[in-house]
């Protein structure tokens, strides 16, 4: 709790900044009007001095991303809450005495990049999660009820390589376990609070290798593709690990002005299941059965193709807004499993 | 039993704070990239001055000295901003002296026009604008990156200013004749 003042802080910072230095000089018709081809050939045409001996190699994002899970699937097989709700199970079982209904999953991601030289960038990102999740159980007293966990998630390092020909650019980078895997609450598993499941934690608990390549194409029309992994190493403190990430997406852009772009793409995902397991989760004596599909780690990835409708808008030199808004349209997903309904993400960014 | 009631109307407290707070910054955000895309930028307010300058050292056939000044037209992309600030501009230059009026009218309305002013490259843009062309129209692409049909003079940049670059042989079959003062500031393609 003591965090988020400090999240607020940090936003409010961040918004004075970029307001403030909105403000620019802006120079009359009548100005313009009086001078000579000489007079205008002598003009700069950066709009305040500041902008012109510019030299700083900062950037400075945020971004702000929710997604909502909503409804259960078994491979592509739609489940009500009834088809999962009952008796515990072990093994493959399907049916778990505790269901999450709503999952809402929010990132507030700040970055800070710094530009080396032509080709090389180095960021530094750090995300602030928030997670809630309702639930309906069969325990009296615990028909529904619903967590909520919060806090700083894995920081990531990473560099950018740009290739002479500026259309291709490779990133790798490493994610440290900053997060916290030992998040807790109240669950139907005991009095008081308790370890709660994989997706309420806010860190991986292991080093992450994040590494992208993507293309765009400098011509008509107006292309991108980008090819992603979330390469995962060891083991944490809880004896698991997630599962490694990958994906594939294009995106068409469509120049709505000059500087506004809307684009639609779509993204290609696959997603391993958790490796290892965390005893804690589980129910029994010995511990073998599972309260919830989100605790069975077998339950866990899948295969997701997702669409996402966006709008670019480069604001002003040094500025960039960015909306998006995604959904899938195709779940295959290692099921019992929360279903994807939507996710969005708004992003600025600002070079200082 | 009241602290704890006390933490619960503090957490609630606090997420009404920090909706309100997101949806101001969503506003906040708004409005300025409203106020930028309606404000233009230096580079944009020189390329007006130069595109009026051009008009005072290129001589159109139907506009020899003999003949009573015609308003010259030049024809800009839908640019509401940039239509605004050039005909403020040629207003101010117009004042008090007897010179030939200049006015920029959008390009998907006008036609004839002496000048066309184009920022976006493609096929497309080519057809809907062709209709105002004519064959005098001598037309002035944005940048390098800007591909269009018999442009005959290109913006670029050079060490943080802007020049312009000249295509000699698109101005001879435009029939226009551009004075040696501006052939001498240009770059000759």
């Amino acid at each position: 709790m003591k965090i988020k003042p400090a999240v607020i802080t940090a936003n409010s910072s961040l918004i004075c900044f970029f307001a403030a230095s909105y403000c620019l000089a802006q120079s009359t018709p009548s100005e313009f009007a009086q001078m000579s081809f000489q007079e205008l050939l002598n003009q700069s045409i950066y709009d305040t001095e500041e902008q012109q001996n510019q030299t700083s190699p900062w950037t400075l994002n945020y971004q702000y991303k929710t997604a909502k899970f909503e409804g259960y699937l078994d491979g592509t097989k739609s489940l009500s809450f009834d088809d999962v709700l009952g008796p515990p199970s072990s093994g493959s079982g399907k049916t778990f005495p505790v269901v999450p209904t709503t999952i809402t999953q929010t990132a507030h991601i700040f970055t800070a990049g710094y530009q080396l030289n032509e080709q090389w960038q180095g960021y530094i990102s750090v995300p602030y999660i928030q997670q809630k999740t309702d639930h309906i159980a069969l325990k009296p007293g615990y028909e529904t009820f619903t967590i909520e966990t919060d806090g700083f998630g894995d920081a990531v390092i990473s560099a950018s390589y740009t290739l002479n020909s500026e259309s291709w650019v490779l990133s790798l980078g490493v994610s440290l376990p900053t997060g916290s895997i030992d998040e807790q609450g109240d669950t139907p598993r005991d009095t008081g609070n308790q370890q709660v499941p994989y997706t309420m934690q806010l860190g991986s608990g292991t080093y992450d290798f994040p590494v992208e390549l993507s293309y765009q194409n400098s011509s008509e029309p107006n292309l991108s593709f980008n090819a992603s992994a979330t390469i995962r190493t060891g083991t944490n403190d809880r004896d698991y690990r997630l599962g490694n990430n990958y994906s594939l997406s294009g995106r068409y852009k469509v120049d709505l002005s000059s500087r506004l772009q809307s684009y639609a793409g779509l993204t290609l995902q696959y997603s391993d299941s958790i490796h290892g397991q965390d005893d804690s989760l589980l129910l029994g004596d010995p511990p073998t059965l599972y309260p919830a599909s989100i605790t069975n780690p077998d339950l866990y990835g899948g295969k997701k193709i997702n669409a996402a409708f966006g709008l670019l808008w480069n604001i002003t030199k040094g500025y960039q807004l960015n909306i998006e808004l995604g959904r899938p349209i195709y779940q295959n997903l290692n099921g019992p499993q929360p279903k994807e309904e939507w996710r969005s993400s708004f992003y600025i960014s600002k070079l200082l | 039993m009241e602290s704890i009631l006390f933490l619960r109307s503090s957490y609630r407290t606090y997420k009404k704070i920090l909706k309100l707070f997101f949806i101001g910054l969503a506003v906040l955000l708004l409005c300025c990239a409203a106020q930028a895309e309606s404000i233009l930028s230096k580079k944009d307010k020189l390329k007006a001055a130069y595109l009026l300058n051009f008009t005072r050292f290129i001589e159109w056939p139907n506009t020899t000295p003999e003949m009573p000044p015609a308003p010259i037209r030049i024809c800009v992309e839908d640019s509401p901003e940039f239509i605004l600030f050039f005909n403020q501009m040629s207003a101010n230059r117009n004042s008090g002296l007897r010179q030939q009026t200049v006015k920029a009218y959008s390009s998907n309305t006008a036609d004839g026009c002496e000048l066309l002013y184009v920022k976006e490259s493609s096929k497309d843009n080519f057809q809907k604008i062709k209709a105002g062309l004519t064959e005098n129209t001598v037309i002035v692409s944005d940048s390098e990156k800007v591909s269009f049909p018999a442009t005959a003079i290109t913006f670029y940049e050079q060490n943080k200013n802007l020049r312009f670059e000249i295509d000699l042989q698109q101005l001879n079959i435009a029939n226009v004749t551009a004075s040696s003062e501006l052939l001498k500031l240009a770059r000759i393609k």
